[in-house]
């Protein structure tokens, strides 16, 4: 049996045929870098947005059966510990992600005042101002027209 | 160039970013915090969803959050190495928020309960 060698065209043919490289990534990418664990906390608030978001869906649903079952569910959910503290981690991850909204907006968003670019400080500024006027406006309304 | 529907998603993805960033934080302590303590009693609580305004300040927020949160969360799956399903996490998660904010509007409405 006579052995063939392949001719110097077809070995640099089959030398040529590499597979892609695919850079690995493994999940836990983000815990290399500090400003990657920021961006991953920034991304995971998105749950609890969502989450909140549904908790909203089934509070508006009690309100539409009797008020006594929704003092029930007054007593025995919002009133309970374990609310509370959820509520307190929800709020601290839902204001994290607020900070990083706004600072982001202030990045992103370009406005002009004649020739110059406002300052993103100032929008992230203006950013907080405003938010802090809703929220009181909102807790005041709350608290006065109850 | 494919044509892709992503600037469809990305006007409510936008508008829950700054409509969430506003309000939920307020409508936590509200809901979850001054309930609580009490500060505002069941009755209290009961006439404030009552309110149709509140109803429907609280559908604007639950639709918006829902679209931004499920946009997020399916680019932090692809993040997270689920880039081959894409097709299909895009379907589920974007469909949960169709779902969700049609819920929401029936609830709001009060023709589901």
């Amino acid at each position: 049996m006579t052995r063939t060698f392949p001719t110097p065209a077809q070995d640099t043919e089959n030398r040529m045929k590499t597979k892609e490289y695919i850079r690995p990534m493994p999940a836990t990418w983000f815990l290399h870098n500090r400003h990657l664990v920021v961006y991953a906390i920034r991304e995971l608030t998105s749950f609890f947005v969502t989450g909140y978001a549904i908790f909203l869906i089934l509070v508006l649903a009690r309100t539409n059966h009797s008020k006594s079952d929704f003092r029930a569910f007054y007593e025995s959910v919002l009133r309970s510990r374990a609310s509370l503290i959820v509520h307190l981690i929800v709020l601290a991850f839902v204001v994290f992600h607020s900070t990083t909204s706004f600072n982001g907006m202030a990045r992103v968003l370009v406005v002009r005042r004649g020739e110059e670019r406002v300052s993103p400080t100032l929008i992230a500024i203006l950013n907080y101002g405003a938010w802090l006027v809703v929220s009181v406006l909102i807790f005041v309304g709350v608290i006065v027209f109850k | 160039m494919a044509k892709s529907n992503e600037p469809l998603w990305w006007i409510p993805f936008m508008g829950g970013a700054v409509v969430s960033a506003f309000l939920m934080p307020i409508t936590i302590v509200v809901v979850g915090i001054l309930s609580y303590f009490w500060w505002l009693n069941e009755d209290e609580l009961w006439d404030l969803l009552q309110n149709p305004w509140v109803r429907a300040f609280l559908f604007i927020l639950i639709a918006l959050s829902l679209f931004h949160g499920f946009h997020r969360i399916l680019y932090v799956l692809i993040d997270l190495g689920f880039k081959g399903v894409r097709g299909i996490l895009s379907v589920v998660l974007y469909g949960s928020a169709i779902a969700g904010t049609v819920v929401a509007l029936l609830v709001a409405l009060r023709i589901w309960s």
